[in-house]
């Protein structure tokens, strides 16, 4: 079965949790979107380089209590033109949020409905490449990838971050 | 925590399923390479992309640590006698042995989270670096070297780096110089054998393991890089040489290029 792994340095990680930290006059939580480029190093494995961050703008998200953040169209459709500027077969686009507890982060029920259909947006955009969610806590990360018109995201089996120190933070136990 | 490594549990609770689940790669598995794999299977790692491609010699006996006679009289590739020691201390270990450089097999180190580059000369290193920096992975390097000094003495040498994405690289650090590879690349072919010995790549491959583990699990709370010890076997010292570096971060690696290079029309 194919592994996944998303990789990042440990700059681009800070920079993610530092965006994700700052207060919203509204939003209870931020969002937003890294870039990617997926290499197939072998058969068994796809590893997914995050290179890129951009926070969402203040002004684009939807005020709302059913969700921690909703942000609006206009937020995605920048993305999206980016991801389809940058169409390369291998890229891609991650939405990324933050639940700021210790421990190995969980999607919650709003997440399982709003997240997912953002992630296929992205997809659209460069259908041969890879895009996703990353969820982090404070100390851990999960992700899903979409990739090759996937229908349903494949859970990752390592986020690592490549830095100082070098966190490799295991959603699944390797064999 | 399994017993087996209850004496390494000060390295943290999760530290073994990092140490379980981090790809190292091993390019080079000479005198430095065949020491790092030594240990890094005692640690309990168990993911390994191992490259070589040399067989082993007498020549090699006096410092090829795993490496026998009947290896020697066999003939049998490096990359066999490094891949059976991590098979005598991780019986479940995934181990990819290619042989041959490296770069014919580099598909094959992009999963890798760390390499450690046992090499030979600065145009290798340059390349091992360049390649961990866009694929994003944490480079190790070490090497030793015996020259003969002003005053006709042996003088043995050598260095460890750490060289991490995001921090100042070989380049930044002033161990690669294009004067360095200029120079190498003027006497390609006329390096003839060099003097190896054992002790010395003992000493580098167990100080380069040491801070692949503090990068790994961070049990000092302080893990360092980049790091670039000196070597000096005459006085049995290593010294810091990253120490003396003005910045934080590197000049030479943009951190967007990582990934596989794109090909835009302009």
């Amino acid at each position: 079965m194919l592994k996944y792994e998303v990789r990042m340095s440990s700059d681009l990680y800070e920079a993610m949790l530092t965006d994700l930290r700052r207060p919203h006059e509204h939003a209870f939580e931020r969002v937003g979107f890294a870039f990617g480029r997926r290499c197939r190093p072998n058969d068994l494995s796809s590893i997914i380089y995050l290179h890129r961050y951009v926070p969402v703008d203040d002004d684009r998200y939807i005020k709302t209590h059913e969700f921690g953040a909703l942000i609006d169209d206009e937020a995605i459709l920048e993305i999206q033109q980016e991801v389809r500027r940058l169409r390369s077969g291998c890229g891609g686009a991650f939405h990324v949020h933050l639940h700021d507890l210790s421990g190995m982060p969980k999607l919650s029920p709003a997440d399982m409905i709003g997240i997912p259909p953002v992630a296929r947006c992205m997809q659209r955009m460069d259908p041969d490449g890879a895009s996703g969610l990353l969820l982090l806590s404070s100390d851990k990360a999960c992700a899903q990838v979409w990739e090759s018109r996937d229908s349903e995201g494949r859970e990752c089996d390592l986020v690592s971050v490549i830095g100082v120190p070098l966190n490799i933070l295991v959603r699944r136990r390797s064999s | 925590m399994n017993e087996r490594y209850s004496r390494q549990s000060f390295l943290g609770n999760d530290a073994q399923d990092r140490i379980e689940a981090a790809v190292i790669g091993v390019a080079g598995l000479g005198g430095g390479g065949s020491h790092a794999v030594q240990q890094l299977s005692h640690i309990g790692f168990r993911n390994f992309e191992l490259f070589d491609g040399d067989w082993v010699e007498d020549s090699n006996l006096n410092r090829l640590i795993g490496a026998t006679v009947g290896d020697a009289r066999a003939r049998r590739p490096k990359i066999e006698v490094a891949a059976r020691m991590i098979r005598g201390l991780q019986p479940k270990a995934v181990i990819n042995a290619h042989f041959g450089k490296w770069q014919e097999h580099s598909d094959r180190l992009k999963r890798c989270h760390i390499i450690f580059g046992c090499v030979d000369g600065y145009s290798e290193r340059d390349q091992l670096e360049q390649f961990a920096r866009r694929y994003l992975i944490g480079y190790i390097d070490i090497g030793m070297d015996v020259i003969v000094g002003a005053d006709g003495q042996p003088v043995v040498g050598g260095q460890v780096i750490v060289s991490m994405p995001g921090r100042p690289c070989m380049r930044c650090m002033g161990f690669i110089t294009p004067e360095k590879l200029s120079l190498e690349a003027q006497r390609y072919g006329d390096a003839g054998s060099r003097p190896q010995v054992v002790w010395p790549n003992g000493i580098l491959a167990s100080s380069a393991v040491g801070f692949a583990m503090d990068l790994l699990c961070n049990w000092t709370s302080g893990c360092q890089a980049p790091v670039f010890l000196e070597y000096d076997g005459n006085k049995g010292t290593l010294r810091h040489r990253a120490r003396q570096l003005n910045q934080a971060s590197c000049m030479h690696f943009l951190p967007d290029e990582v990934g596989e290079p794109q090909i835009r029309e302009i």
